[in-house]
């Protein structure tokens, strides 16, 4: 499977791309009152609105880097941005490449080791439906 | 191709037909001796019956038939119109809707109709049985032709209309066998009624025969025009045009009336000028051009799949959205050429939504049409005289409002006849008409559409309400008399001292709220001890594409629908005045309460002392709205937020603005 591997703070952490809509440079957003926390706001990505989410706020990782990508998946027809400090690269890994971790909050797929730094691979479903 | 195709249609004219024979029996039953209702319910029964019939639904088109021969005898003045006859006919029709609907839902459910068919039979055997009988018996040419079919040519026979079995044959190197065939059965369809085909028209479709075919036909024409007009398709070898003869019965039956639904509009020309030179006696010239009128004008409209407009409209949504963008840039650049022609292009968009709007509107009428049939059956069930009176039914909405309001109105309609009505020796008692009135009026007022459903009753208990607040815990000291009447919104609140079936299990007003708000809405009710109770609906008449008025507060935009803007006013903030620790302004001699919008949405709003007040009127509640700054009204395009944020009851949805920011649409009903 491929997987789009990006920065959140000083983490590296990845998505299947089958998921994947787009990736996007930072947009303008508009704040949405009264949204939950972690909901940065609204964007208009050619012609549609869609909503974005901060992932570090979402999973409680520190402010740390510069946030300078959306990436846009895709999960039941329903369209959402996620904000993360910028893309590295995509990658053909193999189902047993990845690895049970202990996780608690249901978000997390699994880790993957590449030797040189270890990358979280996150469940984008899981994510939507909080 | 397949019979799947035709199903919507025939789904669509099968309610349609049944709720005609709704409101035909129920006229009937008013009026027994009115000719003119059962022949044209008789009409509606005849064509629902061989609309079933050709779709291969045969039990319906069984049951449509006993229910057509009891019909039969009312028309002939053997059966008198009796409670009793009307009360099993409506049974027939609720079990057709419900065979319908089963066929709509795709469930093979299979309906026992034996009891009903039954009750039919022993009406109609309440009299000797006519000849009738005996000429069905006939066979006919050897075809294996079944009851109604029979019942059709013999009719058609009594009309002087011809009936004729069309033998084609196809070339024997024909390559499209089955267009050929369709082409035929298509073209032979517009010069009259098709009875059967052999093979069916599924096998004709699919090739399933092999060179030649046979079609039954009702026509007007003679043999010879039938096998010009056949020999015209291409790759016909043969056509052979046979009379089919059923021995017509010396029952002298009156001008039979018979559907035929496909009589071509020249023809009925011919008829109207025939009719004015024989200028006789004959009836039957006087009911063909009623028909064809009712068809001429059936040919002028077509069946859309409600998907394509939708699509049509979220694309002109996008058209008009991206004008606005365009004139945004073309401000900016000040060119005069790309104005004037975004002018024109302006001028075109606001046409084409005005009438994709159009275009998808209905009259209410569809939805008020099956409510006299409620009442009726309320009035029975609950043994109170109750009559129903409905106004402004040819109010337009969108169909999406049509279709959600129906539920809603239908549990107004029972709550005011068991709550509302009292009983009729309570009535008496109060010298009041025995007679209950329930009235169901529609009517534009601005952008909106009202509809009301009143009652002529005893009105809200006031003093009910608030010992029923009371036990839920809710204080209703400082409340006005309107505001406590409206708590019977509210979940869980029902003053209904006995549950009945028709209502008051407490689960209904609240959903009729509930609806009413999806849909854009308000419901307010109006009542007085003693004289009555009236609900008043207010809908916007479409439903995406708003006028909107754009305000700022701290630094935010936000869009609030034009609908609900009474009037805009410049405010010192200091001239707010404090009454009940509330904010209040004296607006028009009234005190109106003021919402700042800012606290309600958690954010700091621009320190100024000037400020502006959106006077907005939500159903019958007026409220002021505190906001930083106007910047104009604008055209938008209400989107959905996705699935995260869709359960925030603050908006009603989000737009895109000329300079392609998303701006939130402000849900007013929320803060008022």
């Amino acid at each position: 499977m491929q997987i789009v591997i990006f920065n959140l703070g000083n983490e590296k952490y990845a998505l299947t791309t089958d998921i994947v809509h787009g990736i996007e440079k930072m947009m303008s957003i508009t704040k949405v009152p009264t949204a939950p926390y972690y909901v940065k706001g609204l964007t208009n990505l050619r012609g549609s609105i869609i909503t974005i989410i901060d992932l570090k706020t979402f999973l409680n990782i520190e402010h740390k880097g510069q946030e300078q990508n959306i990436i846009v998946v895709e999960i039941r027809d329903e369209r959402v941005g996620f904000i993360v400090d910028g893309v590295d690269e995509v990658v053909e890994i193999s189902d047993d490449m990845i690895e049970k971790v202990d996780d608690n909050t249901g978000f997390v797929k699994g880790a993957v080791n590449f030797d040189k730094y270890i990358v979280t691979l996150l469940e984008g479903e899981a994510l939507i439906n909080r | 191709m397949d019979m799947s195709q035709y199903l919507d249609m025939f789904l669509e004219e099968s309610a349609e037909n049944l709720q005609y024979l709704n409101d035909g029996i129920l006229a009937l039953e008013k009026n027994p001796e009115e000719k003119e209702t059962i022949n044209s319910i008789f009409r509606a029964a005849h064509t629902l019956k061989g609309m079933a019939g050709s779709m291969g639904f045969s039990d319906i088109a069984e049951l449509t038939h006993k229910m057509e021969n009891v019909l039969d005898k009312f028309r002939k003045d053997e059966l008198n119109v009796t409670s009793d006859v009307v009360s099993v006919l409506f049974k027939c029709l609720d079990a057709l809707e419900n065979m319908v609907n089963a066929i709509q839902e795709g469930s093979d459910e299979k309906f026992d109709t034996k009891e009903i068919i039954e009750m039919l039979e022993n009406i109609q055997s309440g009299k000797p049985v006519d000849a009738k009988k005996v000429s069905e018996e006939k066979n006919v040419s050897g075809y294996d032709l079944n009851d109604y079919d029979k019942e059709i040519i013999k009719q058609a026979q009594e009309k002087n209309y011809n009936v004729y079995k069309i033998d084609t044959t196809l070339y024997k190197d024909c390559v499209l066998k089955s267009s050929r065939a369709f082409l035929v059965y298509k073209t032979l369809e517009e010069n009259g009624e098709l009875i059967k085909t052999i093979p069916s028209t599924e096998d004709l479709e699919q090739e399933n025969f092999d060179r030649s075919f046979t079609i039954m036909l009702i026509t007007e024409k003679n043999s010879d025009e039938i096998k010009n007009i056949v020999m015209n398709i291409s790759e016909i070898e043969k056509v052979e045009v046979t009379e089919l003869n059923i021995e017509a019965t010396a029952e002298a039956a009156p001008a039979a009336e018979i559907k035929t639904q496909t009589v071509p509009v020249e023809n009925a020309n011919v008829n109207v000028n025939g009719n004015g030179n024989i200028n006789s006696n004959n009836s039957n010239v006087k009911t063909d051009k009623e028909e064809d009128k009712t068809n001429r004008k059936a040919h002028q409209s077509i069946r859309v799949d409600l998907e394509r407009l939708d699509k049509f409209m979220n694309l002109v949504g996008e058209l008009v959205m991206h004008r606005t963008r365009l004139e945004q840039i073309s401000t900016d650049l000040k060119m005069t050429e790309l104005h004037e022609t975004l002018e024109q292009v302006g001028r075109i968009t606001s046409d084409l939504q005005d009438l994709v709007m159009k275009v998808r509107m209905l009259p209410i009428e569809r939805v008020f049409n099956r409510f006299p049939r409620t009442v009726r059956d309320l009035s029975k069930e609950l043994n109170k005289e109750i009559e129903l009176i409905i106004e402004g039914e040819d109010t337009e909405l969108d169909r999406t409002v049509i279709d959600e309001i129906g539920e809603p109105i239908m549990h107004l309609i029972r709550n005011s006849a068991d709550h509302g009505i009292e009983p009729v020796e309570e009535r008496v008692k109060k010298g009041k008409n025995p007679k209950g009135i329930i009235k169901l009026m529609a009517y534009q007022e601005g952008n909106k559409a009202v509809i009301r459903v009143e009652d002529d009753g005893k009105g809200l208990d006031i003093e009910k309400i608030k010992n029923k607040a009371k036990k839920l815990g809710i204080e209703v000291e400082g409340m006005s008399e309107a505001d406590i009447k409206n708590l019977i919104f509210m979940q869980g609140f029902s003053t209904s001292d006995k549950i009945t079936d028709v209502s008051g299990r407490g689960v209904g007003m609240d959903v009729v709220k509930t609806k009413i708000s999806s849909l854009g809405g308000t419901v307010d009710v109006i009542s007085e001890a003693g004289k009555g109770t009236a609900f008043v609906i207010r809908l916007p008449l479409t439903l995406s594409i708003i006028q909107a008025l754009l305000v700022k507060i701290g630094g935010e935009t936000f869009a609030i629908s034009l609908g609900f803007i009474e009037k805009v006013l410049t405010m010192d903030v200091e001239d707010i005045k404090k009454t009940n620790k509330k904010d209040v302004i004296i607006y028009r001699d009234n005190i109106i309460p003021i919402v700042k919008l800012s606290n309600k949405l958690n954010i700091e709003d621009e320190n100024t002392k000037q400020k502006y007040i959106v006077i907005v009127k939500v159903g019958e509640k007026t409220a002021g709205l505190l906001v930083d700054s106007l910047l104009g009204q604008q055209e938008i395009v209400i989107k959905p937020m996705g699935r995260t944020l869709q359960n925030l009851k603050e908006y009603v949805g989000a737009t895109i603005l000329g300079d392609g920011l998303v701006t939130l649409i402000l849900n007013i009903a929320a803060f008022v």
